[in-house]
């Protein structure tokens, strides 16, 4: 079922010098569904998402974006016909106007909808004849994401973008990648805000330092993540966990603080086989997932 | 619409270029109202002033700094203003991308050399009561143009290797004087002298020039088609490194 994914990877790493910007990246993202990229700064993001796009070319491994290889200059700019992105700087042609850049950029894709684009110009107050110097960080960033909203693409990619706007226009854009993920477009969107993830998102992939973390629906994180406390009477012994069933696992005098993915039931068996006194087991949100993976490392 | 792109992005280069060619054949003419003949050398004629005044090599080596400027650009210069990702995002080729700055750039490098073949045959009569053959202008401009492709797609080439305006732009100030001091130092003139680059835009090779500084002779093709495949060569390059950078 490989066109069941509008984003795969395998074993993709980026090297710049003597640093792995991305290691062996192994990433499915499936058609029809609001994928959330979560990572902290410079865990490999961007990086990703510009390979994905033909912009930046692996050091090894290989990628498809749509079905088409991403190594394949060709096959990548047909790709790009059915993708529209949001770039992190959100940067567009300081020398054009408004008007003028909706109209460059429609004139590259036929999945364009005027209609959306008069009710986006509306929504955000955008001054068509004003030059896209003249506008304010925020205002670059609607324009962004109107040229990328404006049509009907297979795959959304957006890399942090919020980043810039106020509360309202927020809110605003959530309802916008929820409506564009209702008409068929799988989205694809990196972020530092957990709470937007958690907001929309139906799948989560995480990357920790160009290896991908996490990647799990956030059905399961809700359904399977645990956040076990364990408590001895004396010094903690030395339990091998299984590293498929555990996040993470943090020891602080007598306490043992695991981050459970799955298999909870066993993993508290197995906690009181090791002599705990007790097991104290919480549900998790994504922002202590989150800052589980992101510190663990640290 | 990628040509729009690449014209608004070169346009101001370009007027500027322009309008200073403009002006300075305006000015010659109107100066050789009063000042034609030259009261130092009567006997000089209108072609020779002419010459002198623009196709001289001093002048050819003004031309070619236009030329390198006019092909400054690109996307390393796209990293530094952070639209290359966008521009990157289209559906587009890379080959496509330089391709249209090239077409471009040639098309305005072509425009800056219309203009002395438009004003001084034409406002010559008007300006300084004086006639210069239309046809010299279109020769002349011919010989600009064959080296001019070459000094355009320097520009280009410094463009892709280097990603700071300044860095590229220095580099495309450099290359004629780095390109004579090595001409120069290989004893060039004496060796080559058909790849002395100033010299032939101002028509050395044509040995019938004379006096008047006319040219009598056909155009020197076989360089030229030469110049052309350098060229080319050099924009297979800006198109192979820039298909190979990452962004």
């Amino acid at each position: 079922m490989a066109d069941a994914w509008v984003i795969e990877t395998q074993s993709l790493s980026k090297r710049y010098g003597a640093l792995d910007a991305v290691r062996q990246l192994d990433l499915r993202v499936s058609t029809g569904r609001i994928t959330g990229f979560l990572g902290r700064n410079g865990a490999g993001k961007s990086t990703t998402i510009k390979m994905l796009l033909g912009m930046s070319h692996p050091t090894s491994g290989t990628g498809r974006l749509l079905g088409r290889q991403i190594d394949d200059a060709r096959e990548c700019r047909a790709a790009r016909h059915h993708v529209a992105y949001v770039a992190e700087d959100k940067q567009t042609y300081a020398y054009m106007t408004v008007g003028e850049m909706i109209a460059f950029t429609r004139s590259f894709y036929g999945d364009w909808r005027i209609d959306v684009e008069a009710r986006l110009l509306k929504q955000y107050d955008l001054p068509v004849r004003r030059k896209v110097k003249a506008l304010s960080k925020g205002m670059r960033t609607k324009l962004a994401l109107l040229l990328a909203l404006a049509r009907r693409p297979q795959l959304l990619i957006l890399d942090e973008p919020s980043e810039g706007l106020d509360p309202v226009s927020i809110e605003e854009l959530l309802q916008s990648l929820v409506a564009a993920a209702a008409e068929g477009s799988a989205v694809f969107f990196s972020s530092h805000q957990i709470s937007e993830v958690e907001r929309i998102a139906d799948h989560v992939c995480m990357l920790d330092r160009g290896r991908l973390v996490l990647d799990a629906s956030l059905d399961a994180i809700r359904r399977d993540f645990r956040r076990l406390e364990v408590g001895f009477a004396h010094e903690p012994p030395r339990v091998d966990w299984p590293a498929t069933d555990v996040g993470s696992v943090r020891s602080t005098g007598r306490q043992v603080s695991i981050l459970a993915k799955r298999n909870v039931d066993a993993m508290i068996e197995r906690a009181y086989g090791a002599g705990a006194v007790s097991v104290e087991s919480s549900a998790v949100s994504l922002r202590e997932v989150f800052l589980d993976q992101a510190t663990e490392h640290t | 619409m990628l040509w729009y792109k690449a014209w608004r992005e070169s346009r101001s280069r370009f007027f500027l270029a322009a309008g200073a060619v403009t002006v300075y054949c305006l000015t010659v003419l109107v100066r050789a109202r009063s000042g034609f003949p030259l009261p130092q050398n009567p006997r000089v004629p209108y072609s020779a002033f002419i010459w002198s005044e623009f196709y001289a090599p001093f002048r050819a080596v003004a031309f070619s700094f236009i030329a390198l400027v006019l092909g400054l650009g690109g996307l390393q210069r796209e990293r530094g203003s952070g639209t290359a990702p966008f521009t990157l995002a289209l559906p587009v080729g890379r080959g496509q991308l330089v391709a249209t700055r090239v077409f471009v750039g040639l098309a305005e490098l072509i425009g800056v050399l219309l203009i002395p073949i438009v004003v001084v045959p034409g406002l010559s009569p008007v300006l300084a009561h004086q006639t210069y053959p239309a046809s010299q202008s279109v020769q002349y401009a011919a010989l600009f143009l064959s080296w001019g492709i070459v000094w355009f797609a320097g520009g280009l080439l410094w463009s892709v290797l280097f990603r700071g305006d300044f860095t590229a732009a220095t580099a495309a100030v450099l290359t004629p004087f780095a390109y004579m001091a090595v001409y120069g130092a290989s004893r060039g003139d004496q060796r080559f002298p058909v790849a002395n680059p100033f010299a032939m835009m101002s028509g050395g090779l044509d040995r019938s020039v004379g006096g008047r500084m006319l040219l009598t002779e056909p155009l020197p093709w076989d360089v030229m088609l030469v110049l052309a495949v350098v060229a080319a060569a050099l924009l297979a390059g800006v198109w192979r490194i820039t298909a190979r950078q990452s962004f």
